[in-house]
Order: structure tokens, then C-alpha cells, then sequence
């Protein structure tokens, strides 16, 4: 187990230093290729001659690139001090970037974003997973039933729309729609857990819906494959001739075997999903990390644009690392393997 | 029955899978609605002339006193413009779905090709030769999979967009970033297969004459692969074109004048309350699209592997 | 003279403006709410005090410096808490009938004495004024608030560009000697004189007739120099006005509360009701929006409400009933550049006049509600506005009139039409307008290519540089263009004066140089106020004639007001809400 542990673990890191190189590569090397004001990406703000003289000094654009890479680092880890050419700024460790549109630290803002981003997944995964999950077990225990087929076709549907286009229908209907759907006159707005948890919830509801929706088709048609088989093993025809109740026979045979490939897919999904997160966030207009993302772009606030992305790597990372986790905790031959 | 025997014997598995395929209905009507689109589209401006529309601005039809809302009812709709038309510019919405189809479809065709041949490369390699070379490539490739793409997407169009303002330019940007960052799924799929193939019989037969590696993959193996590669193809397309409508939404993608899915989808994020039939038809194509594509995908799988189902 | 953002940048910008329509046909009896019933007169007028005034905004002030902030929306947050020597009146008091472009004394006890060539101008302060702080406010802190200005790399953005060559001597290059207080201790500025406390004199480099309206802009606000934290100093603000800021989270929140030290007794301009303001930044305009809809906030602190609530707004009876739709002085324009291929004729130039569909660029700007056709340089609001000239005639529905653009093309000698190419920026409306433009003159035969650039540059290095202009071969390009006070100086002059021509940042973006306008210019500098508007008539005329610059919308907003809000009147140089004078009628 130990083994295992350190060989995901070393994978993780490997995958953070990669993700730093191509962020890297990305911002600072890429827009000097295409020729663009680097003064400009890095404040934001239009900047005289000798404002970007500064900017281009204090960033160190003009140093042998694998210190520039060691700048932008080890600012991450111990941070640096920035400047705009007008006014300096200290960025604390961790720094992340320092936003001159916005005048605040990056890492301030990922913060204030954060829980938006955390209660919207959170919440999208309980239901795909609930809803997921027992769509597939009834369609398997049901196999050929009207239920079976229904939902079938309702999940090929499910991952065929677009999440922004389930947002604009949804947030049509529920705000100008036929005045029985109009359940949010307002608009759907977002509030903080804390200031009002009821407000919060039905803010909440439709941007899970949009986001569940689009995963809990994968995982009725990956847990209805995975029962079929199961059924099939040779352990559960025994317990079914043995004359077990259902409910024991699907709960506890059937399930269990299903539990590993969602959670490989629920590892491989947390990137669609944080990427599916910046639509609904856009369109829904709440202020979590993809939206931080969204503005940061449409207003080319680049420090911010590189500090999320960095962050979603990681959050990714991170996730996978748990799932490889779980996963080793689940299936004992993966962790006796090797 | 013994009279069916001889032709049997010399069918090849692709023609049994085709069979396979005639049967499938739902496949067969995929395709077929796959098949119109296209057609629609890469005809779109004579099926526009055919109909009357073109994509000028027309803004005699749209409201002064109402921010330049069209003028009438669902989005004014009427017999010369059968969709509507575009808030603000007054564009015939079903001629601007006809040639905006030809992009996002150019994308997605373009951005799949570019994923399957890095995906086959990679996956050849990693799997054929396996070693060091393998961890190399399943490395970068898990790397890969383990990416925010959708961030990095938008990034790397930020920071290449501003190279230049011109749409050809940005389809290319589109078609390279969405088909790089989509080419692990196809080279993992590659990889396994490959794995299996190589203790196959006839590899190793051709192995013992002495037959070079260049030789066994590109005669013995890359052929075996043509039909887990079309499916995985036919079920790429769909992702690819949701990345391209899902970029353009997001407004780093096709920019107006320029038309494509997501780009409408995207302007009409904007509007839609007050203009809903501007973001529906929009959305309804890209729905039916990508739909078709999933269960032609699936019609094919099963055709080619008919234990799957 | 101050760029807006963009053609038909709708949200988040306001600009400082002219004179009134707005207050023009404002008619005494009032309290009649309803549509537009702010332009007419004070809606809710009520003497009621006390609550909290919730503001909603979509972006944070480039600085609440007042030295260093430059956007229409800032300056009359500005008003809240800073006071000048003049001001524009209060328009809350229905007892004053407006005049264009009017000021009152504001920190002092009358406009500016001038000598006769308006080089030399004096102010009285009244007495009793204090900061915040409690201090007296002196002629030494208006001083000090004007030298730091000059200390550009520490304060930057605001109008200094007005004031640094004017009151100190300027060496070729157009740089002061003077390098501002926290370089120079000991000097200051020679040209601004304190005899003593309650009196200050400032001696011009040369005359400058309009200098009252400068002494209303924000940046000229006094401050201690006890106080001043320099480039910080947009933290914590030292207030002269009725409200102070008490919290400020930038780019989410500012609060402001009653500031203690000002009394009613020294300002005629402000007449505070509330005890505190907020101002809540969102970053989705939509958002704004719906919170504005239901009642959550009060009031947009600057520009108008999005395309979606707009469209609302003009289809419900009772929602229409708390809109108002004042002017906001900002002008949408055309510049044509002679130094174009095709376009040194004049001839060409024209064309492109009459071919341009100005009903389509008003659609592209808003409708009939973000916008009237424009066909003078000069906003209705500035005097010298003349409503009946239109030079080049768009026929009846404005879409242009395609005839005459094309006999235009024949006396060009280019029948057929030629290739052009447009300059615009990537915000706003600019991308839309430049489509607009592109299929009105295809129409005639002209072509026209775009080139995009992002609005930070624009104005300074792209189209303000003539050499990078020449060598883009640019032929069009959109300006957004807005005057800083009501006088065709600060608006015209600086687009069409030969000696504005330099090599970056010039606002003479056509670079012409010609006599007959030069000289009217000239005549401007020290005419008379009561000539003046003529004067800027002809220079109008003359520059319309010439074909450098077509004007095609004057900007309006839609603006909401929750029906509680108090004495709500439209500050008409700013084509926003007074704000300082505002009350809640449930005093919460």
C-alpha cells in the first residue's frame, strides 16, 4: 500500500511541475512570440515607455529564461514585489500574482471565489452521482423495461446538450417563462451560504441541475454496463440461487462492483467538470472561479488568468490524487498489484 | 442453408460489420441525419440562394425605440427569414445556422483528425515498442488528461488570438489547441489496443521473418486498428464540437462577423430573455448534431464488436 | 478633454458633459414621476433625512484620488466628498432655472476675477471650512492639492494635462519644470499665489477664458498636506464634502458616512439627507440589473441599464414610469484622415458622409433610447449646439443617401469607390460599429478593411500617432469623444487645433492645420463668454465642411431609480443622477 501511495504521489508532482512549465510557457513565452506589450498583459493598464521599462525590470523579462522560471516559483512559494511602474506593490507568499486592474492580490480573489466554485461542484456531484447511480442499478435490474429504455434515452440526450445551453433554457423558463415555471421573477442571483443558506440553496439548484445533468447520463450508462456484467459473474448467480433477497444481492455484490469505475470517472470528470463550471459560472453570473476566469480574460488581467488556471491544475491534481487514493482503499488488488 | 456457405467464408470482418450496421436503425437514421447537415452546410450558399436568404444585414427589420430587438413576434420570424433573424444586425438567422454549421464543422472534422493522428502515433509507439518509451508517452499522455483543458484552452486563444483579429487565423488556433489537448483519449484507446494486437500470431510470425518494426505496424497492425479508430473517431466528433461551441461562447473563440454554434450561442447569451428563438435553434442544432454523433458512434461499436452490447 | 471607453459604450462609463438639454426644458412643477419625470424637473422632492443610500456599480473607480481619476462616474462620486472652488449648481433646488454650462461659487465666495486677457484669476474662500480631519481648509491646501498634480509619476490619470504647461513654464517638450511636492519640499508652484488663508491667485503661462469651468473639476479639490499619502492616498480620502468614506474594499465595496466637520451653513451646492451611502461593485452588469429591478439597490452610480432590463424597462408601464433618459454629452464620431490614399480629396470624404446608415450605427449604440442622430460636432448640451445645421444630409430615415455620396465619388474622380481601411477598438460597441460602417459604404463601392486595437493604446499611440496613422494607411476611425466642461473648447478646439498636432497622443487625430480654423480657435481664447457660442458655431460649420470628422449619435442613458429614493434630479454635465442631494422616503 505504501508503494502505491508514494508512486501516486510522485505522479502528482510530476504532473504539478508540468502544469507550472506550461503555464509558464504559456504566459510569459508565448506572448513575447506573438509580440505583445508584456507591460500590458501583466498590469492591465496602458503604460508609458518608461512604465514598461519598469514592469519589464521588476518582472525580469530580460533574464535567461530558466531564472525567469525560477522567479515565477519561487514568487509562488516565498513572494515578490511588483510593480505597475507607478505604484510597487508587495505580494506575500503564497503569491500568486498581483492584480493591477483590480488593485488586490490574486490569491485574495481565488480565495473570495473559491466557495462559490466548491458548493457548485460539490452539490453537482451528490446529485449525479445519487441520480446516476440509481438510474443505472433500476435500468440493470430492469433490464428491457420501459424504465430501461427511457432512461437510456434519456441519458444519450443528457450528454449530448451542451451545460450552457440547459443554463439558457433553464434560466429562460424560470425567469420569463410561462408564469406557473416562473419561480425566479428576480433572476437567479447568487447569495453567500452564510448571509441567507435558503437563498443560497435555491440560487444553487439550477446551475447543479445544468452541470448533474450533463454528467449523471455517463454515469447511469457506466453503472448499467458495469451491473449487467457483474449479474453475470458466476459469485451472484450462486447468491441469487441461494436465495437471497434482491436487495442484499444488488446492494452488496452489485455495487460494490461498481463503486471502482465511478470512481475512476469521477477522477477523470473533475477537469470537464472545473471546465463546465466556468460556462455555468459565465452564464449564471456567480462570482466563483470560473467567472474570475472569464472576467479576468475579457478584461486581458493576465496575472489573474495565469493565478486560476494554476489553481485549477492543482484542484485537479489534487482530486485525482484522492480518487488514485480511494481507489487503492476500494480495490485491494490494485494496491497489492506491483 | 449450405448453399449460403461459400460467400459466408470470404466476408471480412468489415464487411459483417457493415451488415451489422444496415440493421441498426437508429444508426442508419443518425447517419443519415448526419449526413444532411453536412451536406446543408457545405452547400450552404446555394441551399441560401435556393431559400432567398443571405447573411446581409437587414436592419430595416429591427426596432429603433427597442435596443435593436427584430421587429415581431419570436425573434421576426416570417416567410422570408423562416428562423427569424439577428438582433442588432439583422442577419437571416437559418442562413447564419447554415454557414456558422460549416465552421463549427470544420473544427470539430479538423480538430478530430489532428487528435486521432497524434493519438495513433503516440499510441503506437507507447504500446508497440512499450519500455521506456511507453512510460515517456503514457506519462505526457496522463499529464494530459489530467490538464484544466478548458482553462488552458482559453489561455493559449488569449494569447494567440492577439497575434491577429482575422477568423481564419482563429480557426486554426481553434482546430490545433482543441485537437491537441484531445489526442490522449484516442492515444490511450491506441495504446491497449496495440498491447493486445503484438501477442497475436501473426505478429509474432512476422517478427520471426525477420520483418522490420517500420513493416509490423504499418502492414500487420495499422489495419487491425482501422475500426476501433473510426469509432472512437465517430465519438470524438461530438466532443469537439461541443470544445468549439463552448469556446466560442465564451467569446475567445469565432468572433462576428464571422458565424459559427458557439459564437450564436454565445451572443445570443446576452439576449435570450428577451429574444429566446435566437439562442433555441442555435442550440437545438448543436443538440441534434452531436446526438447523431453519439448514436452513430455507439451504432458503429456495436457493429464492429458485437460483444460490447 | 476626456475619451469615453468607446462608441456606444453603454455601461460602466459615464462622461463628463456638457451644459443641458437635460435642464433646459426643465419646467418648474416637479414631483410629477414618470418617464423622463427627472429631466423634467425634482422627482420625490422631500426634505425627509436620514436612511441609507444603496449605489450599485459595475467597476471600481480608476482612483478616488480626486487628482487621479479621469471617469465621468468618479467625478460625480467625487461631489459626495470633495468640494472645489466652483461647482455646477445643484439642480435639487427647483427654484433655479438652468442655464448651459452654468457654475456657482462652490468653496469660494464667487467665480474667478480675471484681468482682461484672462491670464491672471482670483478666489475668495468663504469662511468657517473644514476637512474631516477638523482642520481649516486654506488657500494652502487648494495649492497643495494643485501641486501634486505635477508630480506625475506618483499621481497619474486625472486631468493634470490641462494645468501642468498653464501654470508653470513648459521647456520644448511640453514637460514642467516644477516636479510636484514630494521631489521639490521647499519650492511649489511660483505661478499659484497664497497671500494669505482665505486667498488665492493663479497667473497663467497664457489666457485661458474658460478657466472657471477647470476650477469645477474634482482634481482641483484641495488637500491637506498633512494627509497626503501620495499614491495611496485613494485608501483613505480626507474629506471637504458632506460624506466621508469610512470603508472601502476596492473593487467590491465603499461606505461612506456623514462627515462631521462640513457644515450646511459654508455650501450652497449640496444639500445631504441621507446618513450613509453605499456603493456595492458587481461585476455582471445583468446583476446589477436585477438587483436595481428588485428593489436591493437604489440607484446605478454610473451609466445606463443593460440591453435585456432596457428592453423590459420600455415594455412595462410601471417600470418606464421610474426610467429617465438624459443626454450624457458623449458624441459619436468619425474621423477621416486626409493623409489616406483617395482621401486627401475632399470630395471622397464626403462620400463616406453620405453613405454612412446612421439609423444602423444608432441600433448598433442602443436605439432611439442610447442615442439621438447627430449631424454637429458640438453636443446639444454645449453652447454653440446648433440643431438645425446637418452638412451631409442622411436622408429621411438617416440611412444614408446613397445618391449624393455617389455623385460625390464621380467629382473624386474615383466613380466606382476605393479601398479604405477603419481603426477601431475591441470594446464596447466598436466591433458592431465597424461592421455598421463596412456595409454602408460597400453600398457605394467603398471597401473597407478593419484593423482592431485594444482601447488602452488607441487613442494615444494608434490613432493619436499621425506617423503610425500614415504608415497603417488608416482612412476611418471611431472616436468616442466627450467634453470635460460645457464649452466648445474643451470639446471642439481640441480636434481640429493646428497646434495640438505632435507625435503621440495628439488630439488633433486628423492633423490638420488650417488658417481659417486655427484663427477661430484663436479668436475663442479670449472672447467674451457671450461671443463664444458663435464663435464655436462657425468653427463647427467650417470643420463639418471640411470633412474630418462625422459625427453619427449624441449618447443617451436609460437610467432606473427605485421609486423610494428622494429628490432625484439629473445633474445635466454629467448626465447622471445628483447624487449627494438624494434621500430614502422610509428613511432605512
Amino acid at each position: 500500500m505504501l508503494r502505491y501511495l508514494l508512486g501516486r504521489i510522485a505522479g502528482a508532482l510530476t504532473v504539478v511541475v508540468v502544469v507550472s512549465v506550461v503555464t509558464f510557457a504559456i504566459f510569459q513565452l508565448a506572448p513575447r512570440l506573438t509580440g505583445a506589450n508584456m507591460a500590458f498583459y501583466y498590469t492591465g493598464k496602458a503604460t508609458s515607455e518608461a512604465q514598461a521599462a519598469a514592469v519589464a525590470q521588476k518582472f525580469g523579462f530580460d533574464k535567461p529564461l530558466p531564472e525567469q522560471y525560477w522567479t515565477f516559483m519561487s514568487g509562488i512559494v516565498a513572494g515578490r514585489d511588483l510593480s505597475d511602474g507607478v505604484t510597487e506593490v508587495e505580494c506575500p507568499a503564497p503569491c500568486l500574482g498581483y492584480s493591477f486592474r483590480q488593485n488586490r492580490p490574486v490569491l485574495e480573489m481565488i480565495g473570495e471565489a473559491f466557495p462559490v466554485t466548491l458548493g457548485l461542484t460539490l452539490g453537482a456531484a451528490v446529485l449525479w452521482l445519487l441520480f446516476g447511480v440509481a438510474a443505472g442499478v433500476l435500468s440493470a435490474v430492469r433490464r428491457g423495461s420501459v424504465f430501461d429504455r427511457l432512461a437510456t434515452v434519456v441519458s444519450l440526450i443528457g450528454v449530448s446538450v451542451p451545460e450552457f445551453f440547459t443554463g439558457m433554457l433553464l434560466i429562460y423558463l424560470l425567469t420569463s417563462g410561462p408564469a406557473w415555471l416562473r419561480l425566479y421573477p428576480d433572476g437567479i442571483n447568487y447569495v453567500p451560504l452564510t448571509e441567507d443558506p435558503v437563498g443560497w440553496f435555491a440560487a444553487m439548484v439550477p446551475p447543479w441541475i445544468c452541470l448533474a445533468l450533463l454528467f449523471a447520463a455517463l454515469y447511469a450508462r457506466l453503472t448499467r454496463a458495469t451491473m449487467l456484467e457483474t449479474m453475470n459473474e458466476d459469485y451472484v448467480r450462486t447468491a441469487w440461487a441461494k436465495g437471497l433477497p434482491p436487495r442484499t444481492v444488488v446492494g452488496r455484490h452489485g455495487l460494490r462492483a461498481v463503486l471502482p469505475p465511478i470512481v475512476t470517472l469521477v477522477g477523470l470528470d473533475v477537469g470537464a467538470l472545473l471546465g463546465g463550471v466556468v460556462l455555468i459560472e459565465t452564464l449564471f453570473s456567480f462570482p466563483g472561479l470560473g467567472r474570475l476566469a472569464y472576467r479576468a480574460i475579457t478584461s486581458q488581467d493576465l496575472p489573474v488568468i495565469m493565478g486560476v488556471t494554476i489553481v485549477g491544475a492543482l484542484l485537479i491534481v489534487f482530486a485525482n490524487l484522492v480518487v488514485d487514493l480511494l481507489y487503492g482503499v476500494l480495490d485491494p488488488r490494485v494496491r497489492n498489484a506491483r | 442453408m449450405t448453399g449460403t456457405q461459400a460467400p459466408q467464408v470470404a466476408r471480412s470482418p468489415a464487411r459483417l460489420a457493415w451488415r451489422r450496421l444496415r440493421r441498426d436503425r437508429v444508426a442508419v437514421a443518425s447517419a443519415v441525419v448526419l449526413a444532411v447537415i453536412v451536406a446543408l452546410s457545405a452547400a450552404a450558399p446555394a441551399v441560401c440562394a435556393l431559400l432567398g436568404i443571405d447573411t446581409e444585414r437587414h436592419i430595416e427589420l429591427l426596432s429603433l425605440d427597442n435596443v435593436g430587438f427584430p421587429e415581431g413576434a419570436f425573434g421576426g420570424m416570417s416567410a422570408d427569414h423562416p428562423l427569424g433573424v439577428e438582433p442588432k444586425t439583422g442577419r437571416d438567422l437559418l442562413a447564419l445556422l447554415l454557414y456558422g454549421s460549416r465552421t463549427s464543422l470544420l473544427i470539430a472534422l479538423g480538430a478530430t483528425a489532428l487528435s486521432v493522428v497524434l493519438g495513433v502515433a503516440f499510441g503506437l509507439c507507447a504500446g508497440y515498442f512499450r519500455g521506456w518509451v511507453d512510460s515517456v508517452l503514457s506519462r505526457t499522455m496522463d499529464v494530459l488528461l489530467a490538464f484544466p483543458v478548458l482553462l488552458f484552452s482559453i489561455a493559449l486563444l488569449v494569447v494567440l488570438g492577439s497575434m491577429g483579429n482575422g477568423n481564419g487565423l482563429r480557426t486554426l488556433v481553434l482546430i490545433l489547441v482543441i485537437g491537441f489537448f484531445g489526442f490522449p483519449y484516442v492515444g490511450r484507446l491506441v495504446r491497449g489496443q496495440v498491447i493486445a494486437l503484438r501477442q497475436r500470431e501473426f505478429v509474432e510470425a512476422a517478427r520471426a521473418l525477420g520483418a522490420s518494426d517500420r513493416r509490423i505496424l504499418g502492414t500487420e497492425i495499422l489495419p487491425n486498428l482501422v475500426s476501433p479508430i473510426l469509432v472512437v473517431a465517430t465519438l470524438t466528433i461530438p466532443t469537439r464540437i461541443l470544445a468549439e461551441a463552448a469556446l466560442s461562447f465564451l467569446g475567445v473563440g469565432i468572433q462576428p462577423p464571422g458565424t459559427s454554434w458557439g459564437q450564436l450561442l454565445g451572443s445570443a447569451s446576452h439576449v435570450f430573455t428577451v429574444t429566446p428563438t435566437y439562442m433555441l435553434f442555435p442550440g437545438l442544432t448543436v443538440v441534434v448534431t452531436v446526438l447523431a454523433c453519439n448514436l452513430l458512434g455507439d451504432g458503429l461499436r456495436d457493429a464492429f464488436d458485437p460483444k460490447t452490447n | 478633454m476626456r475619451l469615453l471607453i468607446s462608441a456606444g459604450a453603454v455601461a460602466a462609463t459615464l462622461v463628463a458633459a456638457a451644459g443641458c438639454s437635460a435642464s433646459a426644458d426643465k419646467d418648474k412643477s416637479g414631483d410629477a414621476a414618470g418617464f423622463d419625470a427627472a429631466r423634467k424637473g425634482v422627482v420625490n422632492a422631500s426634505t425627509a433625512t436620514g436612511g441609507t443610500l444603496r449605489l450599485g456599480g459595475t467597476s471600481d473607480c480608476d482612483s478616488w484620488d480626486p487628482a487621479a481619476t479621469y471617469n465621468g462616474f468618479c467625478w460625480n462620486m467625487q461631489r459626495l466628498m470633495t468640494r472645489t472652488l466652483v461647482a455646477s449648481p445643484g439642480y435639487g433646488d427647483p427654484a433655479r432655472t438652468m442655464k448651459a454650462g452654468e457654475l456657482v461659487p462652490d468653496l469660494a465666495t464667487g467665480l474667478g476675477e480675471s484681468n482682461a486677457d484672462k491670464t491672471v484669476w482670483k478666489y475668495k474662500l468663504r469662511t468657517g471650512l473644514k476637512f474631516s480631519s477638523g482642520a481649516a481648509i486654506t488657500s494652502a491646501d487648494i495649492k497643495y492639492g494643485f501641486q501634486r498634480m505635477w508630480a506625475t509619476d506618483v499621481i497619474s490619470g486625472g486631468p493634470a494635462g490641462y494645468f501642468l504647461c498653464l501654470l508653470d513654464t513648459c521647456d520644448a517638450e511640453g514637460n514642467p519644470a516644477y516636479k510636484g511636492p514630494y521631489k521639490d519640499k521647499n519650492g511649489g508652484l511660483r505661478r499659484i499665489e497664497t497671500p494669505d488663508t482665505q486667498t488665492i491667485t493663479f497667473k497663467l503661462t497664457s489666457s485661458f477664458a474658460d478657466f472657471d469651468y477647470l476650477m469645477a473639476l474634482p482634481a482641483t479639490a484641495p488637500v491637506p498636506k498633512a494627509d497626503d499619502s501620495g499614491g495611496t492616498y485613494t485608501r483613505k480620502v480626507t474629506a471637504s464634502g458632506p460624506f466621508v468614506m469610512s470603508e472601502y474594499t476596492p473593487g467590491q465595496s465603499v461606505t461612506w458616512t456623514r462627515n462631521p466637520q462640513w457644515s450646511q451653513d459654508t455650501d450652497e451646492v449640496r444639500k445631504p439627507k441621507v446618513d450613509k451611502i453605499t456603493l456595492t461593485l458587481l461585476s455582471n452588469p445583468d446583476d446589477l440589473d436585477a438587483r436595481l429591478k428588485n428593489g436591493s439597490l437604489d440607484l446605478a452610480a454610473g451609466g445606463g441599464v443593460q440591453p435585456t432590463f432596457q428592453s423590459e424597462i420600455l415594455s412595462s408601464t410601471s417600470l418606464k414610469a421610474n426610467a429617465d433618459n438624459p443626454v450624457s454629452g458623449f458624441v459619436g464620431l468619425f474621423a477621416i484622415f486626409p493623409t489616406a490614399p483617395s482621401l486627401d480629396n475632399v470630395h471622397c470624404r464626403r462620400a463616406i458622409a453620405y453613405a454612412l446608415d446612421k439609423r444602423d450605427l444608432l441600433v448598433q449604440s442602443g436605439g432611439s433610447f442610447g442615442g439621438d442622430f447627430a449631424a454637429t460636432l458640438l453636443p446639444p448640451a454645449v453652447p454653440g449646439h446648433d440643431s438645425k445645421a446637418n452638412a451631409y444630409p442622411s436622408g429621411a430615415d438617416w440611412t444614408g443617401d446613397l445618391d449624393k455620396a455617389k455623385q460625390e465619388l464621380s467629382e473624386c474622380g474615383k466613380p466606382d469607390g476605393f479601398d479604405t481601411v477603419m481603426a477601431y477598438t475591441n470594446s464596447g460597441s466598436d466591433p458592431q460599429i465597424f461592421a455598421s460602417v463596412q456595409a454602408a459604404l460597400k453600398r457605394v463601392g467603398i471597401q473597407v478593411t478593419g484593423k482592431q486595437q485594444d482601447e488602452s493604446v488607441y487613442y494615444g499611440s494608434y490613432i493619436g500617432a499621425p506617423a503610425n496613422v500614415k504608415q497603417q494607411q488608416l482612412g476611418i476611425a471611431a472616436i468616442g469623444w466627450a467634453p470635460d466642461y460645457p464649452s466648445g473648447n474643451g470639446f471642439l478646439s481640441l480636434l481640429v487645433d493646428g497646434a495640438r498636432i505632435q507625435d503621440e497622443g495628439t488630439t488633433n487625430f486628423v492633423s490638420v492645420n488650417d488658417d481659417v480654423l486655427n484663427g477661430l480657435i484663436k479668436r475663442a481664447g479670449t472672447a467674451p463668454l457671450a461671443e463664444q457660442a458663435g464663435i464655436f458655431q462657425e468653427l463647427d460649420k467650417q470643420t463639418m465642411e471640411r470633412a474630418i470628422y462625422i459625427p453619427y449619435f449624441y449618447q443617451k442613458f436609460l437610467l432606473y431609480r427605485n421609486p423610494r429614493v428622494t429628490n432625484v434630479d439629473l445633474r445635466a454635465d454629467l448626465g447622471s443622477y445628483d447624487l449627494v442631494n438624494l434621500g430614502v422616503s422610509d428613511g432605512k
